[in-house]
């Protein structure tokens, strides 16, 4: 066929040629004109040809499906002599996934936000009163609480799995299975939503300080990456005018890795009124282009101006697979410094985030 | 929410008709005897025609019946209780026009067929037997086909008979499978609106796919997944089933061979629609035509006009249908197939061109489930939450068609609220409502 557009191709400006060879065509015609019938007749001959051919392929179809019925179960009646059953694909119309949703703190860095470990989703209670997961009894049973969105306007999900663990307080620590339940997650703007999932938990006989993972299962997820959301906090009173946190750093990979650390001060801010379309006013159309992801973008929350970060060992680590380290942070505040300042340490290989720890120092 | 394609409707039990073999054979002797007249060879393709627009009306607006599920059984996934929410695996998928003869293959649906929560294949085997009972003083034969559909029913009486609720049911979506009142009995054929023959009995018994199950292992497979026929293009290279079943008994002595009751779900396509908007397109449009006896005699004799154009317009439309399974696109979605676990949502209907079953007649949408109890009566509270979650979801297409419930209407408006409409966390893209409670224009 590459020829024949070539031809075309070559042709179509030259006009003249075109008709030399009309011209031509017609001559040839013309003096042929006593064996044209034959042309005429070949040209049927080959129509009928193709036409019998054709027609051939289609009782053959037709043939072949009435055999098929004859020798096949009857309809509704068994599937013996029936087709293969194949997998089908159904076009998104039809075919609906939910998003169940927790503060997965992975999923919003791979985003380019920053992330706080003080999870937002994730709460625990002591009865029926919060408590800060920094300052949990040993040997005590609590109440983990989660909370969980669903991102999809198209599809709920019931009896969803969540499970709950806990860890010992750093970062890529061994986790420990605590329990699961289900939960029926509707779907995004019904009544009903946010879910709750809960689970007691009676923390270790050893004192210490543990972290808390909630994970969301349902295998057909439309979105699987923000599925996981951890609480990692620790508080301490400044002294003079210094805060020392130590925590765990462990490669949970099954290879070596080259681990940094990087801290900066993200905090969730209050959520704005939906009619603030613009605080800062720079923007005459409003709402549909300021960008409400401006305040939570990672370099736009670097460590709070007159705060030092020190990190004693040093914040690159090499570490082999399963190999812990203890890491000791020191927070230095302003001379002056009153309140309560968040510090969030992320732990990254190769810009994937691996964990991460937020620490709160207060006067 | 967008669903899937419905394109045909369904008709109420008292309004059914079948097909009308008398016109159809009319027509068609009027095209045969005029076919080789030559001018005349007009008549017959306009006969062709109009055969073609009677099947495929008839298919597309008159083989359906409408069912309507009992509002007591509490799952009413639309607001007319036709629409149905169903749970069950998938046994096996039908391909397009597999079970149809070549007229038939017009109709470019295709479908799965579903074992309905809770199910045990154990059960459905071990009642897979025929026997006799006695109804009123006469010994009756059970065939095995009825034993296991009684089973998967709950519901001990014949078949035969129909469903009234508040029938004593004890599996939860056994209503989905049995007969319901005012479906067609076997009147005989339909000739020039005049029945012929039949006996007068209810037409009822049921889908049925062949099942292997292995009794030791409990482990089970649709037969299609395991010996189902390849047919090529040319129909060579199918595969001796027979011979592939006994190799396979001499592998596993325990696998048994079985029929189990399922319900069947069809997901359609365009090309019954495609074809008869192309007829009724010659006529200018084709709704003016069914005012009355005359009009309809003035369209009739446009497209006997247009007939040699439509037949070649015919082709093209055949050839070009979107069928049941193709994707509008393939981004997105997702692939079903056998032993998925679903729930769907689909008009539920009985088949008046195949009596003897009811179905899910267009599919609408499919998701698929997890964590389905066993145990009925956990299963049922499992069913209810389903259906109160998937009746809470707008179908924004069909507004103006169906209104939305109340449910779904309020789901919609929420849907539309600033501060419901954030993509990755609403303590991150999403806002704080207005105090006043004025709702701000959408802008996504």
């Amino acid at each position: 066929m590459k020829w024949i557009t070539s031809i075309v191709c070559k042709l179509k400006e030259r006009m003249l040629l075109l008709l030399t060879l009309l011209i031509l065509l017609l001559v040839a015609l013309f003096l042929l004109r006593r064996w044209i019938y034959i042309l005429f007749y070949a040209y049927l001959a080959l129509l009928i040809l193709f036409g019998l051919i054709a027609l051939a392929r289609i009782i053959v179809g037709i043939f072949r499906k009435l055999c098929w019925k004859i020798a096949g179960s009857p309809k509704g009646k068994g599937s013996e002599g029936h087709p293969r059953s194949k997998p089908v694909h159904l076009p998104p119309t039809i075919y609906k996934k939910p998003d169940p949703m927790i503060y997965s703190q992975s999923y919003l860095m791979s985003k380019g936000l920053g992330v706080t470990w003080d999870n937002p989703d994730i709460q625990l209670l002591d009865g029926l009163f919060p408590v800060s997961s920094h300052t949990l009894l040993p040997g005590k049973t609590y109440t983990i609480q989660s909370r969980i969105l669903n991102g999809s306007n198209e599809a709920a999900a019931v009896n969803m799995t969540v499970r709950f663990y806990y860890l010992s307080f750093g970062i890529g620590t061994v986790r420990n299975y605590i329990g699961e339940t289900l939960v029926t997650v509707p779907v995004n703007g019904a009544a009903g939503l946010p879910a709750i999932a809960t689970c007691n938990w009676k923390t270790p006989a050893a004192a210490g300080h543990y972290c808390i993972q909630v994970e969301l299962d349902w295998p057909d997820d439309a979105n699987p990456f923000n599925n996981l959301g951890q609480e990692n906090v620790d508080v301490k009173k400044l002294n003079s005018p210094n805060a020392i946190f130590t925590f765990t750093l462990r490669n949970d990979s099954p290879f070596a890795r080259k681990i940094q650390l990087q801290a900066d001060s993200y905090v969730l801010p209050p959520k704005e009124p939906c009619d603030n379309s613009d605080p800062a006013g720079n923007n005459p159309e409003g709402r549909r282009f300021y960008d409400r992801l401006s305040r939570h973008r990672l370099q736009s929350n670097p460590v709070a101006v007159g705060w030092q970060v020190e990190y004693l060992e040093g914040n690159i680590f090499e570490l082999d697979p399963g190999e812990e380290r203890p890491v000791t942070i020191k927070l230095i505040a302003f001379d002056g410094f009153a309140g309560t300042q968040a510090v969030n340490v992320n732990a990254f290989n190769d810009n994937l985030l691996i964990g991460g720890v937020t620490l709160y120092a207060h006067s | 929410m967008a669903e899937g394609p419905q394109y045909t409707s369904c008709v109420q039990p008292p309004d059914f008709k079948p097909i009308d073999l008398g016109i159809i054979g009319a027509l068609a002797i009027v095209s045969i005897a005029t076919l080789f007249s030559g001018v005349f060879a007009v008549v017959a393709m306009a006969g062709i025609v109009q055969i073609l627009r009677y099947v495929l009306d008839w298919m597309l607006n008159g083989k359906l019946i409408c069912l309507h599920r009992d509002h007591t059984n509490g799952c009413n996934c639309g607001s007319d209780g036709g629409t149905v929410c169903v749970i069950g695996e998938i046994a096996d998928t039908e391909g397009i026009g597999e079970d149809k003869n070549p007229v038939a293959d017009v109709d470019n649906d295709f479908a799965i067929n579903l074992m309905l929560a809770p199910f045990s294949v154990h059960e459905f085997w071990s009642s897979y037997n025929a026997f006799t009972e006695t109804v009123d003083g006469k010994k009756v034969e059970v065939s095995a086909r009825e034993s296991t559909l009684r089973k998967a029913t709950g519901v001990p009486h014949p078949v035969s008979e129909p469903f009234i609720p508040p029938q004593p049911a004890t599996r939860p979506q056994g209503d989905l499978l049995r007969l319901q009142p005012g479906m067609p009995s076997d009147k005989g054929k339909l000739i020039f609106g005049v029945y012929t023959g039949g006996d007068g009995k209810t037409i009822f018994e049921g889908y049925f796919r062949t099942m292997i199950y292995h009794t030791l292992s409990s482990e089970y497979y649709s037969w299609t997944e395991l010996f189902g026929k390849d047919y090529l293009a040319l129909g060579v290279g199918e595969p001796d089933t027979g011979k592939a079943f006994g190799d396979y008994i001499i592998k596993h002595p325990d696998a048994k061979k079985f029929e189990a009751p399922v319900l069947h779900c069809e997901f359609e396509g365009s090309r019954i629609r495609d074809m008869l908007d192309v007829i009724e397109a010659f006529s200018l449009g084709g709704s003016w035509c069914k005012k009355n006896f005359f009009f309809r005699a003035i369209c009739t004799l446009l497209q006997s006009v247009f007939a040699p154009i439509i037949l070649i317009a015919l082709a093209a439309a055949w050839a070009n249908a979107d069928d049941g399974n193709v994707a509008d696109a393939l981004e997105g979605g997702g692939s079903i197939g056998s032993k998925d676990k679903i729930i769907l949502r689909g008009r539920w209907a009985y088949d008046g061109g195949h009596a003897g079953y009811n179905e899910v007649h267009a599919t609408r949408t499919v998701q698929k489930v997890y964590n389905i109890p066993q145990d009925p009566k956990e299963f049922e509270n499992f069913r209810l939450e389903w259906c109160a979650k998937m009746s809470e979801i707008p179908r924004v297409e069909d507004i103006g068609v169906h209104p939305l419930t109340p449910t779904e209407q309020a789901t919609h408006d929420n849907q539309q609220k600033p501060e419901n409409q954030w993509t990755f966390h609403p303590d991150i893209d999403g806002c704080l409502p207005n105090d006043d409670g004025a709702d701000l224009p959408v802008l996504r």
